[in-house]
């Protein structure tokens, strides 16, 4: 006999984003004690990616995963300067006010927001396309059927 | 009889103002019917351009006995006037087939003349002159079981005043006793419907030569008073003889040959040797014995006295709306059981009603009434719904009056009713000739219960009168004497009538059930199996096919072109039954390459292909369940095209964040190494 397939677990998204947000404070946490500039730079510009994640209802926070990679990834290059000054603050002064630094970390979240919404408008133009196909498909083989065999073949 | 098979095929169509030639060269002018020999108005004679010969033509309705026409030719008897050939024909404007017999003419002096009833009045030479030859001819019949049924003083001629050549007129025009006034019918038959007095017994020719001789001495207008309806009746009380000899004085002699022939009981009436031993002067003693007295006290019917059970109980026939209540009435079995002694009879009218109770509930009255009117006299003829039959003329009725709905329907309601099986029941002797119209009557009733073809009234047409012509309008009455010739007949049609093959089959009621009756090689099981009327028409043409080719098959035929190019359309167009274009495409690709004519098994062999139509339907439901499977996925692939925002969410949240994980790593990268 063969065995029943076992339907698949759904994902518990709830734990998962739990583990990831405690390990990303975890991180904040790191950092801070490495370097209070990166730690000052990671907190303000991690802004994004905390209104992203709180105002995502989504329980997969897609939106806060997009914007956060993007952004946090914006943040990474920027404090990976910042961490070898340590606690002083006074070095970290020019890091903390070049306005480019804070403006390729929030436009990394720009990308995450655009990527985040310009996702399903490629996605559900490329399935639609693809089940249309599909559609079309199948009819041209009920066609091919009828022609073979006549109008009885169409199955009630 | 000559061979007309030739003409067999098609129906001459003729005005009654031209000579139309028929088969192989009998020329008649219809500009000029005989009116000497026009003794019946159903039928009408016509002159011939050979002097030997005349011309007769019957009335629509009229069957004439193409059987006895045909056997009676075997007889070599100078006496006994023969049939030529008989000839399907329709005289313009006219919706009915009639037929045309072409007869040896008869003589010009008829027994009804007056120099004829002078000169055997006068020189008493009856033995002579007419026993003689009558004798000879009845013993012909005798020895072929046939019987003329026709003798009458009018169809009885001379060739001239010197009397001595004797011919006796036709028997074979038309249904037996058809022309016959009632008195020259014997009492089991007189009674009956003239299209239902049936061949009988040949001593019922006797009878009627007895009454022919009877005719010479009487006044004409004697017997014409005597044969009618209220007078005929008295002979059931009073007997045959004693009611025409009433207070007529004879010769001995001549007083002991009318006794001996007009007599009611078979077993006292002279046989041909009997005759033939009076004709030369032996003593021969009549076996006549005068029928038993009549009741004293009368019986009330319908406002009048009857004193004779038999006259009761045919009045009760012929007038059956009192019947049912007086038969079970306590005063009618008391007054049957005192006067007739008829005891047994009275009790198996109970029997009768429990016989008759199982019949269709449509007929069951006229049945109960039937059957008991046996029951108390088995003797008389067969009553239903106020008709007399006789057992054997029930079929010459029904091919008489076929195309008469009410008399059709009446004489089915008769053969579904098993009456007549009912009445040979009664007999006690079960002579061959009661087993085989047992069998006949039995397999009639079958009949009438299925609807198919082959099956119906007309398969009883056919199994009652086997000498009756097809009357399918495909066949055009062709089939008259050789029943193999249906597919030349239908060939003969198809050439023809090319432009109304098309949608025709060649086939239809009559057809099957002509040919069910004549070819033994056709089962009522390929019957019970033939497509019904409501088939697809693929269906049809395949049974029709298969009709064809069983005919074909066991008649040794040989492929006719003009009929195997109506069966070659209709078999492309049965095809259809093929649900596979493919296979379709290629069986018509096979049928087209053979144009010239095969014999239709071949067809049939492609057509109807059992492994292939097998394979075909199995083909066919994969075919279908793969198209419902379709159908479904459709369903599917649109219920998520409809929701295609809720479907690709999951999609979408994933994409986006592979995505910005790409494009982290695309800018790191170009961060760090650019």
């Amino acid at each position: 006999m063969s065995k029943a397939k076992t339907p698949r677990k759904a994902p518990n998204y709830k734990k998962r984003n739990l583990i990831v947000k405690i390990l990303f404070f975890l991180v904040v946490l790191a950092i801070g004690f490495v370097s209070f500039g990166a730690f000052v730079m990671t907190l303000f510009g991690a802004l994004p990616t905390f209104a992203a994640w709180y105002r995502d209802n989504n329980p997969r926070k897609s939106l806060g995963y997009t914007v956060g990679l993007t952004n946090t990834t914006c943040i990474f290059l920027v404090i990976k300067d910042l961490l070898p000054m340590g606690q002083h603050l006074t070095q970290a002064m020019p890091y903390l006010q070049n306005p480019w630094y804070w403006c390729m970390i929030y436009m990394g979240a720009v990308v995450g927001y655009g990527i985040h919404n310009m996702t399903p408008k490629i996605v559900i133009k490329t399935l639609r396309w693809n089940f249309q196909g599909k559609i079309q498909d199948l009819k041209r083989t009920q066609n091919y059927l009828v022609q073979q065999w006549g109008r009885d073949v169409v199955g009630e | 009889m000559r061979d007309n098979r030739d003409q067999l095929h098609a129906i001459k169509k003729f005005s009654l103002t031209e000579a139309v030639t028929f088969g192989q060269g009998d020329t008649v002018d219809f500009t000029n019917p005989l009116p000497p020999f026009s003794f019946d108005p159903h039928i009408t004679a016509y002159a011939t351009q050979k002097h030997n010969e005349i011309a007769y033509v019957m009335a629509p309705h009229i069957v004439p006995r193409f059987s006895l026409m045909e056997t009676q030719s075997k007889i070599e008897n100078p006496h006994l006037l023969q049939g030529y050939a008989a000839h399907p024909i329709r005289v313009q404007e006219s919706p009915y087939n009639q037929t045309l017999i072409i007869a040896q003419k008869p003589g010009e002096i008829s027994l009804t003349s007056q120099e004829a009833r002078n000169f055997f009045q006068i020189h008493k030479n009856v033995a002579e002159w007419l026993i003689g030859p009558m004798v000879r001819i009845l013993r012909d019949f005798e020895q072929l079981n046939l019987t003329h049924r026709a003798i009458h003083p009018a169809r009885i001629t001379f060739d001239d005043f010197s009397f001595k050549n004797l011919n006796l007129g036709y028997g074979f025009l038309t249904p037996p006793g058809f022309l016959q006034p009632a008195c020259y019918e014997p009492l089991q038959t007189c009674f009956a419907e003239p299209t239902a007095r049936g061949s009988g017994h040949p001593s019922y020719d006797l009878y009627a030569l007895g009454v022919t001789i009877l005719s010479l001495f009487k006044d004409p207008k004697f017997l014409q008073h005597l044969s009618s309806a209220d007078t005929n009746k008295r002979r059931l009380s009073e007997g045959s003889y004693a009611f025409f000899l009433e207070k007529q004085m004879f010769s001995e002699r001549i007083t002991e040959l009318l006794k001996g022939l007009i007599c009611d009981d078979l077993s006292q009436r002279w046989t041909p040797d009997d005759l033939e031993s009076w004709a030369d002067f032996n003593k021969v003693h009549a076996r006549y014995r005068p029928p038993q007295k009549s009741a004293t006290k009368p019986f009330l019917y319908q406002g009048q006295e009857y004193n004779s059970p038999a006259l009761l109980i045919h009045q009760m026939g012929t007038d059956h709306t009192w019947a049912q209540d007086v038969i079970f009435s306590e005063d009618f079995r008391v007054w049957m059981r005192r006067n007739s002694g008829q005891h047994e009879n009275t009790v198996g009218i109970e029997d009768a009603k429990v016989a008759a109770s199982r019949t269709e509930a449509s007929i069951r009255q006229d049945a109960i009434v039937s059957y008991c009117l046996m029951a108390l006299d088995p003797e008389q003829p067969l009553y239903f719904k106020g008709v007399v039959f006789t057992l054997d003329g029930i079929g010459d009725h029904l091919a008489a009056y076929f195309y008469d709905t009410q008399k059709r329907s009446d004489t089915a309601a008769l053969l579904n009713s098993k009456a007549p099986l009912f009445w040979l029941s009664l007999k006690e002797q079960k002579s061959p000739q009661v087993l085989r119209f047992n069998k006949l009557y039995q397999e009639s009733a079958n009949f009438l219960s299925k609807r198919g073809m082959g099956f119906g009234i007309e398969r009883c047409l056919y199994e009652l009168n086997p000498h009756v012509p097809c009357q399918s309008p495909l066949l055009n009455a062709v089939a008259m004497y050789d029943n193999t010739d249906i597919l030349d007949a239908l060939n003969h049609y198809a050439a023809h009538n090319p432009g109304q093959l098309s949608a025709k089959l060649p086939i239809d009621r009559h057809l099957m059930a002509y040919a069910a009756t004549h070819y033994d090689f056709i089962k009522d099981d390929f019957l019970n199996a033939f497509p019904d009327e409501r088939a697809p028409k693929e269906q049809k043409i395949i049974g029709c096919l298969r009709f064809l080719s069983l005919i074909e098959k066991n008649t040794n035929t040989q492929p006719l072109k003009d009929l195997y190019y109506w069966v070659h359309d209709l078999s492309l167009q049965s095809i259809g039954i093929y649900r596979s274009k493919k296979r379709r495409d290629m069986i018509q690709k096979l049928l087209e390459s053979q144009r010239n004519p095969c014999p239709i098994d071949r067809l049939l062999d492609w057509i109807d292909n059992t492994a292939e139509k097998k394979l075909d339907m199995d083909e066919f439901m994969d075919a279908k369940k793969h198209h419902i499977y379709t159908v479904h996925k459709i369903k599917e692939w649109q219920f998520k095209l409809d929701n295609i925002r809720s479907v690709s969410r999951d999609i979408c949240d994933n994409f986006s964040i592979l995505l910005a994980a790409m494009g982290s790593l695309f800018m790191a990268a170009l961060y760090l190494f650019v």
